[in-house]
């Protein structure tokens, strides 16, 4: 019952987020058409004086070169990361107690230990976020004889995965915002400062090291290694993370 | 489905059992409850007044010490044997002149109808300066 | 005397520098109709909610079911046995009726069926539609639903009349009393409104600003308390009474007013000594020992 009202509550809200991540997929391979055509004709110096711009440019013409490095470096690197953290953000906020912002005292009153509304969110979320990882990346060796390439399944679930794990340590995230503010706006707007925070410190001060930088899968695209003390160090923050909601919400009063 | 017995006042400051033994005994001085009446069971009773089902067992209890009614047990509560009813027609006839020569003195002395009215009502509801308390 | 299905003693809550609750005590008789009365903000509400396990004391005891209601193995439990209508009829939005009548049956493991389908039946609510699709006083009658279906042996219920025509209040009411005179429910009510303590309470607490100041059968106070009303041929002297029980005396022009809570007799008898001109025994509602006694504490606060 409890489960089934955790899948209940987000369950829109996943069916749309899924959706989109779908569409998006789909968008990115299908654009890999006009990016064959354009790329060959781009020249880094267009960038002028300014080094970085150019270096970055440069960087993106060389890994868009191929197929598997367009969707790395678009795809993988970019624009499906910021989605499966944004993402996972919005289905792990709002109370694991009530739905819509109602119904907390009733959850509460119901013999029905705190935990366990927080076990049931929190696995479902889990779930969900492994399926918004996964599934979009398995799309794209699926689609990608339409646009005349091919794709390792292989890189596809390696990069889902590692996306997955980043996903979850925001979604656990979430849920501690949560289970502190209650408010589902003010969880969202938390976490997703804390996205911020955590990535732009990443660019600033770890040269090259980080969860974001890791769990993005360079390292797997250049050199087919896995970014193993990342993933433990993401698996291990999702874990503290819910263990902290958990007991927070174990303490406090309502 | 009970006609004899009415919905109680709650806001009175007179307790509900007293009310509804009351009324069971007015029923049974109206000849509304015969002898051998059964009365409606204690927890229908609670249902259809709304109110306590201790209340209404408190006023049962009661009626039974008082010696005006049964509690057989399993079968229900039934108004006692004719002849203690018969006593109390009797006791109320017989109460009837010393009423009338009482109320004759009150008036003499100058009270109204009303004051008179409510120095009985105070009195049977254990409230008078005599001050004898009951429940 | 029935055993207390729930015990509270010295309970003090504080949030902060506010004292919600400053050593409350109540003993609630298993299968009574107890109504909990006091001022908005007197700590009925943290009280019922410590009980169910929602605010954890800061010091005293708190039981029902003889378990610890601030231990949160024994709270589970306790829980079990307990059903609760909330203030604000606090309920999923988005569930149907019917679905959080499913839910809720899925839970509490002692739930009556026949119980919800009857009260579903009685109290006219729509199966299909959904719960923010429900007026407030549907969402009232489907909350009472869900307690009195929980197959708990005790139900607490916070202002549950609140908003309701007096049809549907005497609906509710009589489907309370029914449970407890069927099944031995205890029942724990608090609310403002007294008439519905009157009518169906068969015990009384009175609490302000978290403190217990009345707690006995209702019987007991309509059976003490008296309002004690003494004319003076003059001014109304200030007697200080040696009877004990004097709750609150007030005196306007030639007539003293006395609340008394016990030995009406005794301060009938000193008013007589001190002249009075008419002296009369009355009795009072539970609407004026509320008030009197309330205020009493209020300027014995403020003094």
């Amino acid at each position: 019952m409890v489960w089934h009202k955790a899948w209940h509550d987000t369950r829109w809200r996943f069916a749309t987020l899924f959706a989109v991540l779908v569409a998006l997929t789909c968008f990115h391979v299908f654009e890999w058409l006009d990016v064959q055509r354009l790329v060959p004709t781009l020249d880094p110096s267009v960038a002028g004086g300014n080094a970085t711009v150019r270096s970055a440019l440069a960087e993106a013409i060389a890994a868009e070169q191929t197929f598997r490095g367009y969707i790395w470096y678009q795809w993988f690197d970019q624009n499906f990361a910021t989605c499966i953290v944004l993402f996972a953000a919005l289905l792990g906020s709002g109370s694991a107690l009530s739905t819509s912002g109602r119904g907390l005292l009733f959850s509460l009153a119901l013999p029905v230990a705190r935990g366990r509304w927080l076990e049931a969110r929190a696995a479902i979320g889990v779930a969900q976020v492994l399926a918004l990882a996964l599934v979009p990346s398995l799309l794209i060796p699926l689609l990608a004889p339409v646009v005349g390439e091919s794709y390792s399944v292989t890189d596809a679930l390696v990069h889902g995965a590692l996306l997955f794990v980043l996903g979850s340590v925001f979604l656990a995230f979430a849920m501690l915002a949560s289970a502190i503010v209650d408010d589902f706006g003010r969880a969202i707007v938390l976490t997703a400062v804390a996205a911020i925070v955590v990535g732009m410190a990443e660019v600033a001060l770890s040269r090259g090291h980080g969860l974001f930088h890791a769990l993005t899968g360079g390292a797997y695209y250049r050199s087919g290694t896995l970014p193993w003390p990342e993933l433990v160090l993401g698996v291990a923050l999702t874990g503290a993370l819910i263990y902290g909601a958990a007991a927070h919400l174990a303490r406090r009063d309502f | 489905m009970n006609s004899v017995i009415l919905k109680p006042n709650p806001s009175l400051g007179v307790p509900i059992y007293l009310q509804l033994m009351e009324q069971v005994k007015h029923a049974i001085e109206t000849g509304a409850l015969k002898a051998g009446d059964q009365l409606p069971g204690i927890r229908p009773l609670a249902e259809e007044l709304v109110i306590n089902a201790n209340t209404v067992a408190k006023a049962y209890r009661e009626l039974e010490h008082e010696g005006v009614i049964e509690l057989r047990h399993g079968a229900g509560a039934f108004v006692s044997a004719k002849a203690h009813g018969q006593k109390l027609a009797d006791r109320v006839r017989s109460a009837q002149p010393l009423i009338a020569s009482t109320v004759e003195r009150l008036r003499a002395k100058g009270l109204s109808e009303e004051e008179i009215r409510r120095l009985f009502e105070a009195e049977l509801a254990g409230f008078g300066k005599t001050g004898e308390q009951r429940g | 005397m029935a055993d207390a299905i729930v015990e509270i003693a010295d309970l003090r809550k504080t949030y902060g520098r506010v004292e919600a609750l400053a050593g409350l005590n109540l003993r609630v008789p298993r299968g009574a109709i107890c109504g909990l009365l006091g001022r908005n903000g007197a700590g009925k509400t943290t009280a019922l909610k410590t009980l169910l396990g929602m605010v954890r004391p800061t010091s005293g005891t708190i039981t029902a079911h003889g378990l610890a209601a601030d231990v949160p193995e024994q709270s589970l439990e306790i829980r079990r046995r307990t059903s609760f209508v909330s203030e604000e009829r606090d309920l999923y939005s988005s569930m149907s009726v019917a679905g959080i009548v499913r839910f809720a049956s899925g839970l509490y493991p002692r739930w009556r069926a026949d119980l919800a389908a009857e009260y579903l039946r009685k109290l006219d609510l729509p199966p299909d539609r959904s719960v923010k699709h429900l007026s407030r006083g549907m969402r009232t009658k489907l909350a009472w639903l869900l307690a009195l279906s929980a197959g708990a042996e005790l139900v607490i219920l916070d202002e549950p009349t609140a908003g309701l025509d007096p049809m549907a209040t005497e609906e509710l009411l009589q489907l309370l009393v029914g449970r407890v005179a069927r099944d031995g429910v205890t029942a724990l009510l608090s609310t403002h409104q007294l008439a519905d303590i009157e009518q169906v309470a068969d015990h009384v607490a009175i609490v302000d600003r978290g403190r217990t100041l009345v707690d006995a059968p209702l019987d007991d106070l309509r059976a003490t308390y008296r309002r004690v009303q003494v004319v003076f041929a003059g001014d109304a002297p200030q007697i200080a009474f040696a009877a004990r029980g004097v709750v609150a005396a007030r005196s306007a022009g030639r007539v003293l007013t006395v609340l008394v809570r016990a030995d009406a007799d005794g301060v009938a008898a000193e008013a007589r000594a001190r002249g009075a001109v008419s002296v009369d025994v009355l009795p009072v509602t539970l609407k004026e020992i509320f008030l009197e006694t309330v205020a009493e504490e209020k300027s014995n606060g403020l003094a």
